[in-house]
């Protein structure tokens, strides 16, 4: 662990954007604090967020929103069936002109893109979107080309039960940082967005607080947050837990634990901690963890959901006492 | 933390283990009595009692000492029907269960096991005993749930035998009782884990609760099980050094062992009664009328025989020539000294060296050793024996008169009480005529002597159709005037003196030993089988240990000079030029060289030892002493816990935040405050603030407290940032903690702290190096 220390300073930083982008965002949604600040961690944590709920409970509003708080490039790709790979990597075309051979971008090239609906789209579709979400680069035609930084993935879906829809495949689940369900608003938030939205469009008067320059040093500054060894042993302990339960068909992949920690150190940074807490692991950990495991045949019969089994998981797994000093 | 009560069927399955275990464990007293069946049948009644009631009364929620209350009533009651034939001992009961257990507590003493039913019921004891091992082996293992600990008494009772009685290890009851306590365990520790969860060292197996009792877990249980006790049975049969005995109480290899041994009577008995007198010893002295040579002393009453009692042999008690000076003997008393050079025969085997008393020095070969309250000798070494020896000493002989004797002192504090000490319930005859026989004695010496008259003038001695026995019983028909009473021989004289010298409180004790040798050439003497003879020795101050002779003239012509002297006169008898008195009373048909000489006291003496022989100090300077002692000791132990506690206490308080949270721990654990296993700092602290009787003070110094401990867990700073005073933090929380505790809960943790008996965590496990790698690259 010989990474620099994160200052007070870096920290303090931190905060005062990450309270702007909420402050921001929470101006469209309201009443979902929790949800917000999911996609904060998700968006310092350099990983990409899947939006899942039914129609009409404000997901499209809260990509827009946060894409809208961060000046940079936005684009919005809507799925549909008829949608198609290249439309979302880009295509090379012939220029009459230079009689050559041109690399059109598609929609992926932007800081922030904002799939919308994305399981209406056809599995090949989604498979476009694989390569660029991990390694973040686009091969189209045996060229190679990068995608700025940072990059991120705000994809919505409907639950998979509704109709003309395509279950994305658990390979593609697998590269979705966390999941978050919006839920419909208490009511006297829904209240309070009767009278904000119906004279005029909140999300309209939105201005960006901050910029991908500010963004890329944040995620730096939580990429120095310390991880000590217990709680790295606590989240290897928890995802090796996944795998051996009678209750899973499918348990978190190492990349599950990847993105655990790395989403952990983002919450230890909003938090104002430049050292991440086993409970910053275990409070995450459905939100990171739920949306790539499968429930096994059992555990579905029985009623029980993902979220369930992983909360009897989590209580089963000893959290470590850590370095005596 | 609350624990959830047990169901019937869980509870009851534990305690009838626990139950059965023990029992099967107390069958290795089998040996301990010829009729093993008169106390295990009642235990098996015992264990049922026990067992049903604290599996009961657990899955009944009543509290572990209601359940043992109800267990101590109950099972006592059974106790007390199979001992005394009523379950409450009140009234006839009550004497009939006490004179049960004393019968049966001088049978243990006076026998060794096993003990024969005939003579002695010794079961009384061990019901009470296989009792006691129900209840403590039911309350740790099913009551407290430290079945660990229940392994300690279930050994004691499985290796008593092999220390006390030195029978050999049966090897099904250990595998049976090994069996059963790691039954026990596998029981406790399934339902630990299960409680808990897995410990986070990830093993491939799930290991929650279903998963442990799963079949493969039960089999592997029962393998390591299995073979542990296998091995633990056949191994030594393999290994014959490790044939050792637990408790070695053999004869007095080690300093300061006691000692118990045989009754040297037995052999006293036989050997007047052999058909064909036998020479023993040869001795060559310039004393011209060796007489007394003392074998062993027997210092203990019991209601059934006298016996040796304990010794005191540490290894600095071998003579080495010299012994100690004597003791109780006034420096004043003229003495004469003899040397005496003694060969002993090949058919005399003792482990008891013969000498003159009292002795000033003994040189003999092998590793002889005295005690020094009764200045015998005895063989420190298992094969040792006198048979052959060759051995010399130096003997004294006191010139006592009868005067001197009578205007002693107090004897009280100058030896031990266990000279006067007497069974409860001797009857009351035995009083009653020493009191009549000594009524116009004034003093102690006089008294004496008054006996020994009294012995040598009223009664018959005969070695024909005398029954056998110094008890009680056999005194009591000795003294009696009753047809066949008044007859014996020196066993019964010198016992019964003995008995009545203790009942009027005079310290006394029976010597055995040779009377009177054939001289067979000049200055040469032979000791023989009939010469055996047994004397009462009687403390007077002054004079030390005062040889009597109750045995009538019939065996014993002489008499020791000064029982013949008149107190008030001047001595009547003539002095020899040895210096010795002469007892000049010869009775007719005595062998002409019978006479006694009076050397009079054998006096075992102080230098070395104790402190109750060697001045003045009243006995009961003794005894307030030793209460004290006994009451000092019991307020330490009752006190040690809490001490223990509060100076642990201080130490944490004084040391970093991990330390405090330690006491934390133990503090709430203590107050009955649940404190969850593997949980994080912040969820234990929201667990504990309900208890902190919301006081900010506390809460706000709980939250201080574990962010630093979070601070120093997990951050890069580690330990420095632990630095500064967390005393009044952890002050403030324990305040909190103790404010909402009640009364009792909170008296209970200060003196009988639950953390006592705390088993030590094992915390941070290793990760597994795949899993450490993968993680790397989080960082």
């Amino acid at each position: 662990m010989a990474a620099p220390s994160t200052d007070g300073a870096d920290l303090e930083t931190l905060a005062r954007v990450a309270d702007r982008v909420r402050t921001n965002i929470e101006r469209v949604i309201e009443g979902k604090p929790e949800v917000v600040s999911a996609t904060l961690v998700v968006l310092l944590a350099e990983g990409h967020l899947l939006i899942e709920d039914v129609p009409g409970v404000g997901k499209t509003m809260l990509s827009k929103a946060l894409a809208r708080s961060i000046d940079c490039s936005v684009r919005r790709i809507q799925f549909t069936p008829d949608l198609l790979p290249s439309d979302v990597t880009g295509v090379s075309v012939f220029n009459q002109d230079t009689r050559s051979f041109e690399f059109r971008p598609g929609g992926v090239f932007a800081n922030i893109v904002v799939g919308d609906e994305i399981n209406r789209a056809s599995p090949k579709t989604q498979s476009a979107l694989l390569e660029c979400m991990e390694e973040r680069q686009v091969t189209v035609d045996n060229a190679t080309y990068q995608l700025d930084s940072p990059f991120m993935v705000i994809a919505t879906q409907n639950p998979i039960e509704m109709e003309g829809t395509y279950a994305l495949p658990e390979a593609q689940r697998d590269r979705f940082m966390a999941r978050v369900s919006i839920g419909y608003p208490v009511e006297a938030a829904e209240l309070a967005m009767l009278q904000s939205h119906t004279s005029h469009t909140p999300l309209d008067e939105l201005e960006p607080v901050t910029d991908a320059a500010e963004l890329r040093k944040l995620t730096s500054i939580v990429g120095e947050v310390y991880v000590s060894e217990p709680v790295q042993r606590y989240a290897v302990a928890i995802s090796a837990a996944t795998r051996r339960s009678p209750e899973l068909s499918l348990g978190a992949s190492p990349r599950a634990t990847l993105h655990l920690v790395r989403a952990a150190k983002a919450y230890a940074a909003l938090s104002g901690r430049d050292y991440v807490l086993p409970d910053d692991v275990s409070g995450l950990a459905e939100r990171v963890l739920a949306h790539r495991l499968l429930p096994s045949v059992e555990a579905s019969m029985g009623g029980r959901t993902t979220e369930e089994v992983l909360g009897r998981i989590l209580a089963g797994v000893a959290v470590p006492e850590g370095q005596r000093s | 933390m609350s624990r959830p009560a047990p169901s019937p069927g869980a509870a009851l399955t534990t305690a009838g283990f626990a139950a059965a275990t023990t029992w099967v464990t107390l069958l290795s007293w089998r040996g301990f009595t010829d009729r093993p069946a008169t106390f295990l049948v009642p235990l098996v009644v015992l264990a049922v009692v026990v067992a049903g009631v604290g599996g009961l009364g657990r899955a009944a929620r009543i509290g572990t000492g209601g359940v043992l209350l109800l267990q101590t009533l109950l099972g006592g009651m059974v106790a007390s029907y199979a001992v005394s034939g009523s379950p409450v001992p009140i009234g006839g009961a009550w004497t009939d269960l006490r004179a049960a257990v004393d019968l049966a507590v001088e049978g243990a003493q006076a026998f060794a096991p096993p003990v024969p039913t005939s003579e002695a019921d010794v079961a009384p004891l061990l019901i009470g005993g296989g009792l006691l091992c129900l209840l403590l082996v039911d309350l740790l293992a099913a009551g407290l749930r430290r079945t660990p600990l229940a392994g300690i008494p279930l050994l004691t009772i499985y290796s008593l035998p092999v220390g006390l009685v030195g029978t050999e290890l049966t090897w099904w009851v250990f595998a049976l009782s090994a069996l059963g306590f790691l039954v026990l365990l596998f029981r406790q520790e399934a339902a630990t884990v299960g409680r808990w969860g897995r410990a986070l060292d990830g093993e491939d197996r799930a290991a929650s609760a279903p998963a442990l009792q799963s079949a493969g877990v039960r089999l592997g249980a029962a393998t390591v099980g299995l073979t542990a006790t296998a091995l633990a049975v056949v191994v030594p049969l393999a290994i014959p050094t490790l044939d050792v005995q637990l408790l070695d109480i053999g004869r007095g290899t080690g300093g300061g062992d006691g000692i118990e041994i045989e009754n040297p009577m037995v052999d006293l008995r036989r050997d007047l009664n052999r058909g064909q007198d036998v020479p023993l010893l040869r001795m060559r002295t310039d004393d011209p009328d060796p007489s007394y040579l003392r074998i062993s002393v027997l210092s203990r009453f019991t209601a059934n025989e006298w016996s040796s009692g304990d010794r005191e042999i540490p290894t600095e008690n071998r003579p080495e020539g010299r012994v100690p000076d004597l003791t109780g003997v006034d420096p004043d008393v003229p003495r004469t000294t003899f040397d005496y050079d003694v060969e002993v025969l090949e058919d005399f085997r003792s482990t008891w060296l013969p000498t003159m008393a009292p002795v000033t020095t003994v040189r003999a070969d092998g590793d002889w050793r005295y005690d020094v309250e009764t200045m015998d000798f005895l063989a420190a070494d298992d094969d040792l024996d006198t048979s052959g020896l060759r051995y010399s000493m130096t003997g004294v002989q006191l010139d006592l008169s009868a005067q001197e004797l009578a205007d002693a002192g107090t004897s009280a504090g100058q030896v031990s009480a266990d000279f006067t000490e007497l069974p409860p319930d001797m009857p009351a005859i035995i009083r009653q005529l020493a009191n009549d026989v000594t009524a116009s004695a004034p003093t102690r010496f006089e008294k004496a002597v008054a006996l020994q008259d009294w012995f040598r003038e009223n009664f018959t001695y005969s070695l024909d159709q005398v029954p056998p026995g110094n008890g009680t019983d056999d005194l009591v028909s000795f003294l009696s005037t009753d047809e066949g009473g008044r007859v014996g021989y020196c066993e019964q004289f010198a016992a019964a003196m003995a008995v009545m010298a203790r009942q009027l409180g005079i310290p006394a004790r029976v010597a055995v030993g040779f009377l009177v040798p054939d001289e067979v050439e000049r200055g040469v003497f032979e000791y023989s089988a009939y010469d055996l003879h047994a004397w009462p020795e009687l403390f007077i101050a002054g004079a030390g240990w005062v040889r009597f002779e109750p045995t009538p003239a019939d065996r014993a012509s002489g008499v020791p000079t000064y029982t013949r002297q008149s107190v008030d006169g001047p001595v009547e008898e003539p002095i020899t030029p040895g210096g010795r008195p002469q007892d000049d009373t010869a009775a007719p048909g005595g062998p002409a060289d019978e006479e006694p000489s009076a050397e009079p006291t054998e006096t075992p003496e102080a230098g070395t030892g104790s402190a109750t022989e060697t001045g003045g100090v009243p006995s009961w300077v003794g005894t307030v002493l030793a209460w004290t002692a006994a009451l000092l000791l019991l307020v330490g132990l009752a006190v040690s816990p809490r001490a223990w506690r509060d100076r642990r206490r201080r130490q944490r308080l004084a040391g970093g935040p991990e330390h405090v949270w330690a006491e934390l721990r133990d503090s709430a654990l203590d107050l009955g405050v649940p404190w969850p296993e593997g949980r994080s700092l912040r969820e234990t602290a929201g667990g504990l603030q309900p208890h902190l009787a919301g006081s900010q003070e506390s809460v706000a110094a709980l939250d201080t407290l574990v962010v630093a401990l979070e601070r120093s867990r997990y951050s890069r700073a580690g330990d420095t940032a632990t630095a500064g005073d967390w005393q009044p933090l952890g002050a403030a929380v324990l305040a909190g903690l103790q404010a909402t505790a009640a009364d009792g809960v909170r008296r209970r943790a200060a003196w009988a702290p639950r953390t006592l008996l705390r088993p030590t965590r094992v915390s941070g496990h290793a990760a597994p190096a795949v899993e450490r790698e993968l993680v790397d690259h989080a960082r």
